[in-house]
Formats: C-alpha cells, sequence, structure tokens
C-alpha cells in the first residue's frame, strides 16, 4: 500500500492477499443493517415509530398539561335564584329557657282556629294572648290572686308570693272593668281569666311569640330577639312611631309598601307577609331587593331589573305558581371543559371529560407501547424456553408441549379477553394493576406461536454439526440449548416479535376500544377512539377519535414495515 | 392416508376436550351476575320465594352448585349429544339462538372471503412479477395498511364517511325502517345494502395477509428453478407466469384458502358489533357482557372446533394438491 506524505516521500507497505484491510469484511450484523437501511419502506417505518416514541415519552414531558389534568370553564344558565310565598305558616319566637314543644304547636293552632284563648297539651296549660290579627303570646299562668268584685269594689286574695301593692291593684281593677284579658305593669304581664264569680289574677311567664309576619335583618349577622318581634309588632299594630324593646329605643316608619324600624337612624329591620329565601344556602339578600321583589309581586310582574349596590342591573324572572313564586336568574356555572374544539390552547381540542386531547394521546401512546413491549417480551420469553425444550429434547417431551401449544393456540383469543375484562371488571380491580393484568392475559395467550416457531427451527438445527460438536466437547444441555441454538433462531425471533408489537397494540387498542383493556382515568389509543361508542361525538367530534385511531394505524403500521424490512435483511434469498 | 386422517382427528378430539375444560374453567369464574339478577327479579313478584330460594334453585338448574370437575362432566354429556343448555340472555335454546344468527355471519364472512380472493390473489401475483416497482412498493403499503388499520378505527371511519356525510347508508343494523313494507327481492336488497359496509371493513382487513402470502409464494416460484427452464425453453412470459408458476403457487394458497373456510362461520367479533349485525359474533359479545354462560360457552367451544376443523382441512389440503406429500 502506497502513502504519499507532506514531504513528498513515498511510504510503501507490503500487504498479505488476504490481509484484513485489503478485502473489506463486513460483520452479519452490518450486513443485515446494511441491507435494512436500503429498504425504503423499513427506513419510513423505523422514522415512524421513532417519532412515536418521541411524541409519546417526550410529548409528555412537553406538554403543558398533565394526564388528568381536567379543564373548567363557565357557562351560563337560567337557575332558580330564590323562593317567595305569601307566608301562612306561624314563625314561632321562643322565650329564651322555654321550650315550646311541637305538639304544643299544633294544639295552639287549632285553639286559635277556634277562637279559644287556652289550651291544654301534655299537662301544662297555655294561654293564647291575641297582641294583634297576627301576632300571639302564648304564655304559661302562675296563679297571683283572686279578685271578687263587688259593687266596683275589688277585694284581691293574694294566692301567691308577689306583693299586690296598690297601684297594681288600681291597674287590675281597671283591666277586670274594662273586661281586658291581659294588662302588663312594670314589665309584667298579667291575665285575668274568670272563675265563676272570681277573676283571678295570674302573672304571663312567656313562651313563645306566635306570628306570620316575616322579619328581616339588613346586615346578615343581625340576630333579632324575640321582645324586639314582639314590641315592633305592637307598635305596628297600634300605628306609633316608635317603641323600646330590650331598653333600646326603635322608630317605625310605615308606607303602603313597607314597614322599617330603624335603630339610631339606622334601618334595622323590616317586616313583610312575604317570605322570599335563597335557593342556594350561601347567599344573604339584602332587604332593598327583598322589598323590589315583593313590590313585583303585588303588580303582578314577570320580570325584575333590580340594581344592586355596584350599579349594576340585576335582571329575573318571576315565575307563578300557585301560593309559590319563583325568581331565576342568569347564573354562570363553573363546568368540565367539554367536546372543545381545537384552538392554540389545546391542538385537538378536548374530550368528554374535559381533557386535552392531545396530552391524552401522548400519555396513552406511552401505555399502548409499553404494553406492547412487555407483552412481547413476556411472549418470547415463554415462547424460547417452551419451544426450545421441545424442540432439542424431542419425544414425548416434545409432544407433550406441542399439545399444550396447540391447547393454548385453540383457545379464542377475543372472547377470552373479553371474559376476562368483564371478570376484572366485576372485582372492581384498580385501572392501574388492571394494566399489568392486561399485559400477563396477553402475554399467556400469544406465546405459542412462538414456540411452534422456535421448535420448528431447533428440530432442524440440531441435526447440523456444530450441534455435534456442542455434544462432543460436552457443554451443559442448558447451555446448549440457548447459547448455541437459540442465537440462531434470533432473527426469526426478532422479526416476529416486531411483528408481535403492531398485533399487541392492535389487540389492547381493541380491548380498550371496547371499555375492556385500559380503564379510565389512564389514557390508551383505544379508549380515545372508545368516546365513538357515542353516535353524537362520533359525527361531530371528529378531531377526539380520527387522530387517536390513525396513530394507532401508523404506529401498528411502523412496526410492520420494520418487521418486513427486517425479514428481508436477514433472508437475503428472497431477493433477487 | 385414511390413518393419517383418522390420526389428525383422534388428536384433535383430544385437544378439543381439553380446550373446552379450560374453557368451562374459565367460564366459571365468571360473574354470575345474570343469575342474581334474575333471582332478585323473581323474588320480588307477589307471593314469591325468597331470593335465597331463588338463588340455590337456578344455580341448580344451571347447574352451578356443583364443582367445577362434575359440572364439566354434566356440561360434557349433555354437549356430546349437541344439548348445549338454555341461553340465560336470550330465554331459547343455544342451539337454537345459534341457528337463526349464524347465517348473517355466513353471508358476511362468505361474501369479504370472496371479494378478499377475487382482490388479493391477482395483486399478489402482481407485486411478485415485477418485484420492487412502484406497483409492487404499492400493493406492499396497502396490504400492510390493510393488516395494521384497527377494524374498530376501520368501521368507525366508514360509518363516519358513508352514513353520517354521504347518508349513503344506515349506521346500525341489518334491515331499513321501510323493510317489512318491500317485496321480497327489496328485502334482500335492503339486507344487501346493509351488508355492504361490513363486508367492505372485513375484506381490507382480511386482504393484507393473503395479499402478502400470494407474493411471497410466488416469489419463491419464480426463482425456482423450473420456472428458469420454463423460460429457457423459450415459452412467453404469460404463460411462464400463468401457467407454470401460478399452478405451483396454487398449493400453498388452496392449503391456506382450504384452512380458512371454517372461519367463514366464526363471525367478526368486533365488525359485527360496531354495525350491530345480529350475527354469531355480536350474539356472543351480548352473551359474554351479559354473562350469559351456556351461550358464551357454546361459542368458544365452536370457536375452537372450527380452528382445529381448520388445522385437519389444511393438513388434508396439503396431501391432497401437493401428491409429494402424499407419497411420503
Amino acid at each position: 500500500m502506497a502513502r504519499i506524505d507532506r514531504d513528498n516521500k513515498i511510504h510503501i507497505k507490503a500487504i498479505a492477499l488476504d490481509d484484513e484491510q485489503r478485502v473489506k469484511v463486513l460483520s452479519p450484523g452490518m450486513l443485515v443493517t446494511k441491507r435494512f437501511l436500503r429498504n425504503r419502506l423499513a427506513l419510513v417505518g423505523l422514522i415512524i415509530i421513532v417519532a412515536m416514541f418521541v411524541f409519546a415519552f417526550v410529548g409528555g414531558i412537553v406538554s403543558p398539561y398533565g394526564e388528568r389534568e381536567v379543564f373548567r370553564t363557565y357557562e351560563t344558565a337560567l337557575k332558580d335564584y330564590a323562593g317567595v310565598s305569601l307566608n301562612k305558616e306561624y314563625q314561632y319566637s321562643d322565650a329564651p329557657d322555654q321550650e315550646f314543644p311541637a305538639l304544643a304547636k299544633a294544639d295552639m293552632i287549632l285553639a286559635i282556629n277556634k277562637g279559644e284563648t287556652s289550651f291544654t297539651s301534655g299537662n301544662v296549660t297555655y294561654t293564647i294572648i291575641k297582641e294583634t290579627e297576627n301576632l300571639f303570646r302564648i304564655v304559661k299562668l302562675n296563679e297571683a290572686a283572686k279578685v271578687i268584685t263587688v259593687k266596683g269594689i275589688s277585694s284581691f286574695n293574694q294566692t301567691s308570693t308577689i306583693e299586690f301593692t296598690d297601684e297594681l291593684k288600681e291597674v287590675c281593677s281597671q283591666a277586670i272593668e274594662k273586661k281586658e284579658q291581659s294588662f302588663e305593669f312594670e314589665g309584667t304581664s298579667y291575665v285575668v281569666t274568670q272563675d265563676g264569680k272570681m277573676n283571678v289574677i295570674s302573672v304571663a311567664q312567656e313562651v313563645s311569640t306566635v306570628t306570620t309576619m316575616i322579619f328581616s335583618t339588613y346586615s346578615q349577622d343581625t340576630k333579632l330577639s324575640s321582645a324586639f318581634k314582639v314590641a315592633a309588632q305592637k307598635a305596628l299594630a297600634a300605628n306609633e312611631t316608635s317603641f323600646q324593646a330590650d331598653g333600646v329605643d326603635y322608630t317605625l316608619k310605615t308606607d303602603d309598601k313597607s314597614n322599617i324600624f330603624y335603630l339610631n337612624d339606622q334601618e334595622y329591620a323590616a317586616i313583610s307577609q312575604y317570605s322570599i329565601n335563597p335557593i342556594a344556602s350561601d347567599v344573604f339578600l339584602n332587604l332593598d331587593f327583598k322589598m323590589a321583589v315583593e313590590e313585583a309581586i303585588k303588580k303582578n310582574e314577570t320580570t325584575l331589573d333590580y340594581i344592586n349596590e355596584k350599579n349594576e342591573t340585576e335582571q329575573y324572572l318571576i315565575q307563578r305558581n300557585n301560593e309559590q313564586y319563583t325568581l331565576k336568574r342568569e347564573l354562570s356555572t363553573q363546568v368540565n371543559n367539554t367536546y372543545e374544539s381545537p384552538s392554540w390552547q389545546h391542538w385537538l381540542g378536548t374530550d368528554g371529560n374535559g381533557m386535552d386531547v392531545m396530552t391524552r394521546l401522548m400519555y396513552g401512546g406511552r401505555i399502548s407501547l409499553l404494553i406492547g413491549f412487555v407483552v412481547v417480551i413476556l411472549e418470547i420469553v415463554l415462547g424460547i424456553i417452551i419451544g426450545g425444550i421441545a424442540g432439542y429434547f424431542g419425544g414425548w417431551i416434545d409432544s407433550l408441549f406441542m399439545r399444550i401449544v396447540d391447547v393454548f393456540n385453540c383457545i379464542p383469543a377475543m372472547p377470552l379477553y373479553i371474559i376476562l375484562g368483564a371478570i376484572m371488571d366485576f372485582l372492581k380491580i384498580n385501572p392501574s394493576i388492571r394494566i399489568y393484568f392486561l399485559c400477563i392475559i396477553l402475554g399467556l395467550l400469544s406465546w405459542p406461536q412462538v414456540a411452534r416457531m422456535v421448535r420448528g427451527q431447533i428440530l432442524s438445527l440440531r441435526e447440523q454439526e456444530f450441534m455435534i460438536a456442542t455434544e462432543a466437547t460436552g457443554l451443559r444441555t442448558s447451555k446448549r440449548i440457548f447459547k448455541h441454538l437459540i442465537p440462531n433462531v434470533i432473527p426469526q425471533i426478532i422479526v416476529m416479535a416486531t411483528m408481535g408489537l403492531g398485533n399487541v397494540i392492535l389487540m389492547e387498542a381493541t380491548l380498550s376500544f371496547f371499555g375492556l383493556g385500559v380503564k379510565y382515568p389512564y389514557a390508551s389509543w383505544g379508549n380515545i377512539v372508545n368516546a365513538v361508542n357515542d353516535i353524537y361525538v362520533m359525527t361531530n367530534f371528529w378531531f377526539i377519535w380520527i387522530p387517536a385511531g390513525f396513530l394507532i394505524l401508523i404506529t401498528v403500521l411502523g412496526f410492520n414495515f420494520i418487521g418486513d424490512g427486517l425479514r428481508d435483511a436477514f433472508d437475503p434469498k428472497m431477493k433477487r | 392416508m385414511r390413518k393419517f386422517i383418522t390420526k389428525r382427528l383422534l388428536q384433535s378430539i383430544v385437544i378439543l376436550f381439553f380446550v373446552s375444560f379450560i374453557i368451562y374453567g374459565i367460564m366459571r369464574c365468571m360473574p354470575s351476575s345474570y343469575v342474581e339478577t334474575q333471582a332478585r327479579a323473581l323474588s320480588t313478584q307477589p307471593g314469591a320465594k325468597s331470593y335465597d330460594e331463588w338463588i340455590t334453585q337456578l344455580n341448580e338448574a344451571y347447574g352451578l352448585d356443583v364443582g367445577v370437575i362434575q359440572g364439566y362432566g354434566k356440561w360434557l354429556s349433555k354437549a356430546i349429544v349437541c344439548d348445549f343448555g338454555d341461553s340465560w340472555y336470550w330465554n331459547v335454546p343455544v342451539t337454537v339462538k345459534f341457528g337463526k344468527v349464524i347465517w348473517h355471519s355466513f353471508a358476511l364472512g362468505m361474501a369479504s372471503f370472496i371479494l378478499e380472493v377475487v382482490i388479493a390473489i391477482p395483486l399478489g401475483i402482481i407485486s411478485a412479477r415485477k418485484q420492487y416497482s412502484k406497483t409492487d412498493y404499492a400493493v406492499t403499503v396497502i396490504a400492510l395498511m390493510g393488516i395494521s388499520i384497527p377494524s374498530f378505527f376501520l368501521a368507525t371511519l366508514l360509518k363516519y364517511i358513508f352514513s353520517v356525510k354521504l347518508g349513503w347508508f344506515d349506521l346500525f343494523g341489518v334491515v331499513g325502517r321501510m323493510h317489512e313494507q318491500l317485496s321480497p327481492f327489496g328485502q334482500f336488497l335492503d339486507v344487501a345494502k346493509h351488508f355492504v359496509l361490513p363486508v367492505i371493513t372485513l375484506t381490507i382487513i382480511s386482504m393484507g395477509s393473503l395479499m402478502r402470502y400470494t407474493r411471497t409464494n410466488m416469489l419463491e416460484v419464480l426463482n425456482a428453478d423450473f420456472i428458469r427452464t420454463a423460460r429457457a425453453k423459450g415459452l412467453t412470459e404469460k404463460r411462464v407466469v400463468n401457467y407454470h408458476a401460478f399452478r405451483n403457487t396454487l398449493i400453498p394458497i388452496v392449503t391456506l384458502l382450504g384452512s380458512s373456510i371454517p372461519n367463514l362461520f366464526a363471525g367478526a367479533m368486533v365488525t359485527e358489533t360496531i354495525f350491530q349485525i345480529p350475527g354469531i359474533g355480536y350474539t356472543s359479545y351480548q352473551s359474554m357482557v351479559q354473562g350469559d354462560i351456556p351461550f358464551t360457552m357454546f361459542y368458544m367451544v365452536f370457536l375452537a372446533f372450527l380452528t382445529l376443523l381448520g388445522t385437519v382441512i389444511a393438513d388434508v389440503l396439503y396431501a391432497v394438491v401437493d401428491p409429494r406429500v402424499r407419497v411420503n
């Protein structure tokens, strides 16, 4: 070989005829690679698969969204906002440390309807003091004195420890004369009842105040005391403009629209016959709004434009249903952003659960590819072991193993997967564990073909001279099978594995399509296409199912191209 | 020859025995929700027995009260005389339901089988004759695409294009809305129209492998010595290919086709389910989902039987078609 260096000196080196430098020797692996790369389809397949891996494994990392990230959006809908009714139910405000049982309440209503002034419920006698048309006070009586009035002169016969002063006696006599049912003196209520010719004066012990009027407060935290309620209603009935309750002065302003109570010139509360309650428990309806509603209802209007504190106009719809009114309002609610069309945020839109389809495709690709690899490795390992042993030993072992292979080969795969899927559904197996089960089931049912192929190859290989040589050198049986026989079957196994990958991905997709393979919340290409079981989705949202189906198609196609190319590359005899 | 066939048949029977046993074992693991639902429904009727009593009675009636081996024995003794019990879901004997639905599947299978043969074999031969030409690449790509496309996706795609977008076909079923009013011939056309999309789906999916198989075998034959001899003899290329090569390619192809004839009865579960064609595939899919053990059991054993039959036919056909095998 001649070589000319920089100084124009010629170096000559003699080489032998069989020098490695002279004959360019390619290793078998290189030969296969070269032949493989010459095949255009195989190259396309390789590119597809690499792209798919990048898409699934890198894409998942790059994607700004998570596999199970749900996108939400706001949607306006006409929703019930408040309910309004003309109140006819009695409202009870019990006095402190007093109990007014439900049974007594029922008895009280009966008594009021009959116009009686007292009733007995559960060994307790209650007296009803009618303050106004809508206001009653329920009291328990403690007898204080008996009064006999003869010719205008009352003689008091004290029956309790309460002392009857002259002033009290005076008030008492007046009340009896006027035939009043009750009177007040120094903050205590007294009740006069007739017992034959005698009048019995009793001290009234407040139990409860009963009214059909509804109080509403201006601010959310105001709690109205029962004393206030009683005093307020009395004042209202008496057309007074101010009154006192719990030692505080209130003023009352009344017009035909509303009755409002003021505390220190501040609006404090209002009273009305309408009960207005919000549907949602976290909403506080202010008085202005309530009064606006009342007015609208009284005018029989069906819509209400209310200007709120922020000077915004809120529109309400009033619907009447017998005595009930419902206020409806366009409210915006948060919902899953489902079936959104492709946009810059979501390149392939969102699916029925409001998840990003593109991201789901990436994660689905991961699962589909991983299942493919795990299953193929499982089936190859099983196939090599069983096929290798059967082929090498021959005889009865071979017959036995091959019958087992026949049996497995006869079991119809698809129905079996469906049944096992149904069993897993029944046992409510966790979706993540289910994926492993799926791998094992798919692997266990697909090894017979590999075993058959390995056995066939080994049957012919073991008769060859190199096997006799291994026997002569006294190698272990396991070493003979797995070191000398199996490597010779590797080309066929690689081809089978590549084609098998495609098949497994198809099978997994089909199962997931039927909802029996990979389950929500995990994504797989098959269960993304599953959305087409809803015809509405199929006809309207192509962007959900077509990309997923297309990805399955080109991935399987890629594996088949590679497998085909590899077969040609390993077996150049087929080429002319 | 007779000895060979007898041996294969006996072997098949033994395999079928074990396969059905395994299938029976798996079937017994199935959620027996159907029996429970049935018992619950029956026990709510006025004056009915309690749920527990019903479930014992139903389990007894369906042979679920004994162990797997005894249960299998019971099933087998009846199955031998073609009594596969009553279907739980369809409420008729399994064989009656089978007889009703099998012809839909057979028609579907037969139509796609004929189309497949008519399209795939010529294309395979062409692509082998012009190896590495554009035609060859095109055929290879089409064949591999047919193998690679998921049947459910293809079916949905066809439905989307032809039923939804173009409105040519119905989405589901085998009969149209006006089926009853049509004349017998019109009824036939109506059913045929509903079979178009499923047949196309099945043809595209199964075509690929036959195309590849034909191509591979044709290439092998074209590389053989006798073809070189025929050419050297001065025969026209047409005669070489159509007469000498094609006849020899027929050996493996006929074997393959013969062995796939039993599969015409197997039904295409995925395609039938998507198009809701009441063939054996769709019927058994519904049975499986509903936990109808007798019908599913029957279907699976039937499929195993078909597979074995296919293998036996392949072996026998191989001997029939190729005289060299017969001599050995």
